[in-house]
C-alpha cells in the first residue's frame, strides 16, 4: 500500500503555480523529496497537511481523500517543520506532552509518551529544561519528538538537518533511518541535501518547478540502462581498444588510463572479458568498478533534462 | 536506542493506544488558563482592581462599628451620620462604580495574560505545528479565546465575589441583595460582557503581530486613546446644555465610544444605574456622569467591536504565510 498518491495535483499561490499537475506515488518506507529551493517541496508537505487547498487534481493519504478527510489524515501524520517552532516558556516534556494531547492522546498517556519519545530522541535529562535554552541540535530533536509522539504512520520531515553540525547531522539521519526501519513509520524526508537523502532513503521523488521529474527506488535510478564498468589501467594502447571492440563491448575514454565499458552481458562477465583482453595486451588493470551513477548525477540529469 | 533486558522490554514503540474525543479547543484553553493563573501579576492586578470594594468594605465596617457604639451611648452625631451613610448606599450604584474604576487594572491584567496569546505563537512559528494536529483553525481560535476569557472572568470576578460574600454576611440589614434580587445575574452579565470584549479585541490585536510587546503596545494605545477622546467628548457634553437635543444625545452616546466606555456603558445599562461619583457625593456628583445609554444600542456596540476583533483573528490565523 502506498502512503500517498497524487494525481494531477495543482496548488497555486495567487497567480504563481507552486505544484504543477503533480503525479507521483509515495511508497511506504523512507522516501526523499528532493529539489532545488522553490521546487515545491514544502508546498507539497503543506498540501498534505491540508494547509493549502489544491486547485486541481486529487491526493490520497493512506486512502483518505485530502480534500474531504483532512482531520483523519492529520491523525496519521506527524510534521516536523523546517523552522524553529517551540512554544516559549515550556520545558521539552511540557511541549511534547501538549502536542501529544492536541493529537488526541489522553493526558496521562501524553505525558508518558512525551518522556519516552524525548528519551528516544536523545534528549535525556534536557527534557526538563525550557526549550528556548536548547542548542540548535536539541531543538531539532524536540521538533522530531513532537512529530513522533502520537505514533504517526507517516512522518513529514522538512529539512531535519538544517543548522546541525556534522555529528548532529549524522545522529539525526541515523534516527530518521531507525524510525523507518524499526518503528515502521513511513518517512517523507524533504531536503535539498542529496547526501542526506541518498544515505537515508530507499525511494526518491525529484521535484522542480512544481513537477515530479523522476521518482522511484534510488538503487534502480542509479543503474544505467545498460550494464557497464569503470576501469583504471596503467596505459591504453590501441590494441587493447581493438580487442575490446572485438568482444562487442562499447568503450569510452574518461581520462588518462581510464575507460568506461558498456555491453549487454552482466558486469561480472564483462569484467572477466576485460581482464582477459588486458592480459593479452600486456596492460596492468588497477581497478574495476561497476558503473553506478550518484544521486547527484541523476538529479542534475533530471534538472537539465527538464 | 532500544534497551533489551530480562526484566522488562524498554524499547521504544510508536503509540497505538486510544485517541480521545476531548475537543482541541479545551486543551488549548486549559493551557492558557494554567499559564495565566501562575502569573503573580495577574493576581496583583485582580486584587488592586477591587480597591473600590475594599474602601466600601472599610467604610461600611467603620460606620457599622460607629453605629454599634452609638447605640450604647445614644444621641445625635456620628451615629446619625453612620446610619445615613449605610442606609443611603444604592448597591447597584456601588457595583457600577466599582466596575468603572477597575477599568485600567482590567486592561493591564488583560495585557499581561493576553498580549501574547497568538502573537507568541506567531513569533515562535507555532501555528503550523498546532494546525498539523487533528484540530481546526476554529478550534485554535476558540481555544485561545476561551482560555483568555476564562482567565479574565476569574480575574475580574475575584474582588466582586469577595465583596458579595462580605455584603451577604454583614450588610443584609441595609438592603444588600434584597433591594435588587437580580443583582447577581446583572453582575455576572456585566463581567461576562467585559471579559468578552477585552478577550475579543485582544485576541484580534495579538493575531496582528509577531510578538507580545507590539501587540500589547497597540492594545494599550487603543485603550488609552479611545478613553482620552471619549473622555473629551464626555467633558464637552457637560457644557452643551444649550445645544440642540440631537447634539447632546450624540455627545452622550459618543462619550461611551472607547473600550473603557463600552464596559462602563454596558454596566450602567445592565444595572440601570448611572453609578455614583466617588463615594456617593450625591446628586450633585451625578451631573458629571453621562446618562445611562440605551441598553440595546450599547450591547450592539459591544458585540460589534468584539466581532471585529474575532473577524481580524480569523483573517490573520493561517498555517501558511502567503507572500503575494
Amino acid at each position: 500500500m502506498s502512503a500517498a498518491v497524487f494525481e494531477g495535483l495543482t496548488v497555486r499561490y495567487g497567480q504563481k503555480i507552486a505544484l504543477d499537475a503533480l503525479t507521483a506515488e509515495l511508497p511506504e518506507g523512507c522516501v526523499g523529496l528532493l529539489g532545488p529551493n522553490g521546487a515545491g517541496k514544502t508546498t507539497l508537505l503543506k498540501t498534505l497537511l491540508g494547509f493549502l487547498a489544491p486547485s486541481e487534481g486529487t491526493a490520497r493519504v493512506f486512502d483518505f481523500d485530502l480534500r474531504k478527510e483532512t482531520s483523519a489524515i492529520r491523525n496519521l501524520v506527524g510534521y516536523m517543520p523546517e523552522q524553529d517552532c517551540h512554544l516559549p516558556g515550556m520545558t521539552g516534556v511540557e511541549f511534547v506532552a501538549y502536542m501529544a494531547e492536541l493529537s488526541g492522546m489522553p493526558t496521562s498517556e501524553a505525558i508518558r509518551g512525551a518522556h519516552e519519545t524525548l528519551q528516544y530522541a536523545g534528549l535525556g535529562e534536557a527534557r526538563y529544561r525550557a526549550v528556548e535554552t536548547y542548542s540548535t541540535g536539541m531543538k531539532q530533536r524536540v521538533k522530531l519528538a513532537q512529530a513522533l509522539v502520537h505514533g504517526p504512520r507517516l512522518l513529514l520531515l522538512d529539512e531535519p538537518t538544517n543548522g546541525l553540525d556534522p555529528k548532529g547531522r549524522e545522529d539525526m539521519l541515523a534516527m530518521v533511518r531507525r524510525i523507518a526501519e524499526e518503528l515502521g513509520s513511513s518517512v517523507l524526508l524533504c531536503s535539498h541535501l542529496l547526501m542526506d537523502v541518498e544515505r537515508t532513503c530507499d525511494h526518491v521523488i525529484m521535484l522542480n518547478r512544481g513537477k515530479a521529474l523522476r521518482s522511484g527506488r534510488i538503487e534502480d535510478l542509479k543503474k544505467f540502462e545498460a550494464e557497464g564498468l569503470d576501469i583504471e589501467l596503467s596505459e591504453t594502447p590501441p590494441e587493447l581498444f581493438r580487442a575490446i571492440q572485438a568482444l562487442g563491448l562499447g568503450t569510452e575514454a574518461t581520462g588518462k588510463g581510464r575507460l568506461r565499458i558498456s555491453g549487454i552481458g552482466s558486469a561480472e562477465e564483462m569484467a572477466a572479458q576485460m581482464l582477459a583482453a588486458a592480459a593479452e595486451a600486456g596492460v596492468q588493470v588497477r581497478s574495476i568498478n561497476p558503473l553506478r551513477r550518484t544521486l547527484e548525477d541523476i538529479f542534475m540529469e533530471a534538472i537539465h533534462g527538464a | 536506542m532500544a534497551l533489551e533486558g530480562g526484566i522488562a522490554d524498554l524499547s521504544y514503540r510508536l503509540y497505538k493506544g486510544p485517541k480521545r474525543k476531548r475537543p482541541g479547543f479545551v486543551i488549548i484553553a486549559e493551557r492558557i488558563i494554567r499559564a495565566g493563573l501562575k502569573k503573580k501579576g495577574f493576581w496583583a492586578f485582580s486584587f488592586v482592581s477591587g480597591w473600590f470594594y475594599g474602601l466600601l468594605i472599610g467604610l461600611s465596617y467603620f460606620f457599622q462599628q460607629t453605629l454599634a457604639n452609638a447605640e450604647e451611648t445614644p444621641g445625635p452625631g456620628l451615629g446619625q451620620a453612620a446610619s445615613s451613610f449605610l442606609d443611603g448606599i444604592i448597591w447597584g450604584d456601588a457595583f457600577v462604580s466599582a466596575i468603572g474604576v477597575s477599568q485600567t487594572m482590567w486592561m493591564l491584567m488583560a495585557l499581561l495574560v493576553g498580549a501574547g496569546v497568538i502573537a507568541a505563537d506567531n513569533r515562535a512559528n507555532a501555528l503550523p505545528i498546532y494546525l498539523s494536529r487533528p484540530i481546526t483553525k476554529r478550534d485554535y481560535i476558540f481555544g485561545k479565546w476561551l482560555g483568555l476569557f476564562t482567565l479574565l472572568i476569574i480575574g475580574f470576578s475575584v474582588p466582586s465575589v469577595i465583596f458579595l460574600l462580605y455584603g451577604s454576611l454583614n450588610l443584609g440589614a441595609y438592603g444588600f441583595l434584597t433591594d435588587d434580587p437580580m443583582m447577581i445575574p446583572k453582575l455576572i452579565l456585566t463581567l461576562v460582557a467585559s471579559a468578552a470584549l477585552h478577550t475579543s479585541v485582544l485576541v484580534g490585536v495579538s493575531s496582528l503581530f509577531k510578538g507580545p510587546r507590539m501587540a500589547g503596545g497597540l492594545y494599550a494605545g487603543i485603550y488609552f486613546l479611545t478613553t482620552f477622546f471619549s473622555g473629551i467628548i464626555g467633558a464637552v457634553r457637560i457644557s452643551l446644555e444649550d445645544a440642540p437635543r440631537g447634539v447632546q444625545e450624540f455627545a452622550e452616546l459618543a462619550s461611551y465610544w472607547s473600550l473603557d466606555g463600552l464596559i462602563k456603558g454596558a454596566s450602567r445599562a445592565i444595572f440601570q444605574s448611572p453609578g455614583q461619583a466617588l463615594f456617593g457625593i450625591g446628586e450633585r456628583g451625578r451631573v458629571i456622569l453621562s446618562p445611562i445609554p440605551p441598553v440595546g444600542f450599547q450591547i450592539f456596540l459591544l458585540v460589534a467591536v468584539a466581532a471585529i476583533g474575532i473577524f481580524i483573528t480569523w483573517r490573520r490565523v493561517s498555517a501558511v504565510e502567503v507572500v503575494k
